[in-house]
């Protein structure tokens, strides 16, 4: 940049340069990457507190932590309570993704490729759950459950998550449907092919993305929920979320920093997988 | 003769949608719309120490609610914290999505990234993170001590400000893509030609582009709000048992004094007003007055 090679020769060029050094100091460039760098930092600061507090190895959240140790980490991996939350929710967020794949599948390919009466409206009240206030319908779902006797069960809390993802799984594979040429699945089967293989070779690489994405939404919406599971956990199915929280609530010692950082990773692999504007569309409810 | 093949298509297509959909509605039929039935039942009945219902039906539940001061003071509060977060994300949250939307292709993706991020951690991770930054003792008042700005740790923790300061945190990346979303669709030539034709850059922005973006700002503000009044975990652990609002009540009577009806009345009160306040809100500002330049 040349405002900072100042001649030395004349003072009005000083002057002049100057002049321009504040120009750039005040204008939008820089005090949007000042504001960038703020807000960023204002968004990102709680988590990599927690990142950093989970190597330490003070017994209480301190930062910055003194010495740092893995003590945490390997407590958890003690701890059979944690691990066995950790696989409740591993299992339990594994089969929400396999059934609302199945579920949204039939749903989106009825609403991309289907003219029926009523489409707009089934359309928006198969997405209501996603505006819904969490609080209302765990409450609901309590009195529900308990009433039929799933409460506390495996079962139950797959009904529940499936409930929450299937929105996620419907926007994500309508969004990709309705980009697809269907023209060419026509030509396929024109030229011979049965319906199965113009499914894998013809529709299936066209919306590969959209179906990783949609996995990726079922999984992260059941793996990190934590209002409508609080309500209708048992014992033996409390979930990693509910298990923190329940953790929490009680001490709060750098082993949920530990935990916190090993989902963050997990997440934010997962995260890296998906193409942007997916990203962008479904976060954008 | 060729009418009646075409509608006999249609019928047969429409039979194969629903066919399609029957499982999901079913789902949603049984886990959703049947639950909520049974809580708005269950909002009338009456309350017998214990965690027995009768099922004798009355309005007593609602009048608890509405009648006693100390519940609408938690209304009062809850409404406020959502007014006072839908604000304060506005007014941070439009400057960053206005430059994300003129700025660069490379500059937009890192802006992404740094929204998005914390949009896919977990709640419970990052209040965490803020109760280990807000402490008395924590990294906000360390920082600000070694400054020299204040003599005194400031109390954050446990107090309305500490759970804005939270809120905000959770629910700016919805308003930036929200408006972010708006701003990227508007017509750039429209600002070049009030450029063109001599308007300076604020006034195209003031006349031009802000305007153009009041959709964005109506969408972003609605959603930001009534996320924010049913925001649960954040109250509770950064507010504290002390600081109560609405989801935390109805968390407090469903689980603690398992007084389930008036829980149910609290909670379809709740959802009652926040319909309302949607509809109304809807009403102004899809005035047309709003949507005429596209």
């Amino acid at each position: 940049m040349n405002i900072f090679m100042i001649n030395r020769n004349t003072k009005s060029s000083i002057i002049k340069n100057g002049r321009q050094f504040l120009k750039f100091l005040f204008s939008g460039s820089l005090l949007f990457k000042l504001y960038i760098a703020l807000l960023s930092m204002f968004l990102l600061a709680p988590i990599i507190i927690v990142v950093l507090i989970s190597f330490s190895s003070e017994s209480y959240a301190v930062f910055p932590p003194k010495n740092y140790s893995l003590k945490w980490y390997i407590n958890f991996f003690n701890s059979s309570e944690f691990v066995s939350a950790f696989k409740m929710s591993l299992i339990l967020a594994i089969t929400v993704v396999i059934i609302t794949l199945l579920l949204g599948t039939l749903v989106s390919y009825a609403i991309v490729r289907i003219n029926f009466p009523g489409k707009n409206i089934v359309h928006s009240f198969l997405l209501l759950p996603i505006m819904f206030p969490a609080i209302i319908l765990s409450l609901s779902l309590l009195i529900y459950f308990t009433r039929i006797k799933i409460i506390g069960t495996f079962i139950g809390l797959v009904f529940a998550h499936t409930l929450l993802a299937t929105p996620f799984v419907i926007k994500s594979l309508v969004g990709c449907l309705s980009t697809i040429q269907w023209s060419t699945n026509e030509a396929a089967q024109c030229l011979g092919a049965n319906r199965l293989q113009s499914f894998f070779y013809i529709i299936l690489p066209q919306i590969k993305f959209g179906l990783i994405a949609a996995v990726i939404f079922a999984f992260i919406t059941s793996f990190d929920e934590v209002v409508i599971s609080l309500f209708i956990v048992g014992a033996k199915t409390k979930t990693l979320p509910v298990y923190i929280y329940n953790y929490l609530e009680y001490t709060s010692d750098p082993t949920i920093a530990a935990i916190a950082t090993m989902i963050i990773v997990v997440i934010g692999i997962i995260i890296l997988l998906i193409p942007k504007n997916y990203l962008t569309s479904i976060a954008s409810r | 003769m060729n009418n009646s093949v075409e509608e006999n298509y249609k019928r047969q297509q429409s039979r194969m949608a629903y066919r399609l959909l029957s499982p999901s509605i079913l789902h949603y039929a049984l886990f959703f719309i049947t639950p909520l039935i049974i809580l708005f039942l269950y909002s009338f009945y009456h309350h017998v120490p214990g965690g027995i219902v009768e099922t004798t039906m009355s309005f007593e539940n609602y009048k608890l609610f509405f009648g006693d001061a100390f519940y609408r003071e938690i209304l009062l509060r809850t409404f406020v914290l959502g007014l006072v977060v839908t604000i304060a994300t506005l007014l941070i949250g439009y400057p960053i999505a206005y430059f994300m939307s003129i700025s660069s292709e490379r500059t937009k993706s890192i802006c992404y990234v740094l929204v998005l991020a914390p949009l896919y951690t977990s709640v419970v991770v990052r209040t965490y993170g803020w109760m280990i930054i807000l402490g008395r003792t924590g990294v906000l008042n360390d920082i600000l001590m070694r400054l020299g700005l204040i003599d005194d740790p400031i109390q954050l923790m446990y107090t309305f400000s500490g759970v804005v300061i939270t809120l905000v945190e959770v629910f700016l990346p919805f308003m930036i893509l929200s408006i972010h979303s708006i701003l990227e669709n508007i017509n750039k030539s429209l600002v070049f030609a009030a450029q063109n034709l001599g308007a300076s850059k604020s006034i195209s922005f003031l006349l031009i582009t802000f305007p153009l973006s009041i959709p964005g700002i109506a969408s972003g503000c609605i959603l930001v709000f009534v996320l924010s009044m049913a925001s649960f975990i954040s109250p509770v652990f950064i507010g504290g048992p002390g600081f109560r609002v609405i989801p935390t009540l109805i968390y407090e009577k469903a689980m603690a004094s398992l007084n389930w009806v008036l829980g149910a009345a609290i909670a379809f009160s709740f959802l009652l007003i926040m319909i309302i306040i949607v509809f109304f809100y809807n009403k102004i500002t899809s005035n047309e007055r709003w949507s005429t330049v596209k």
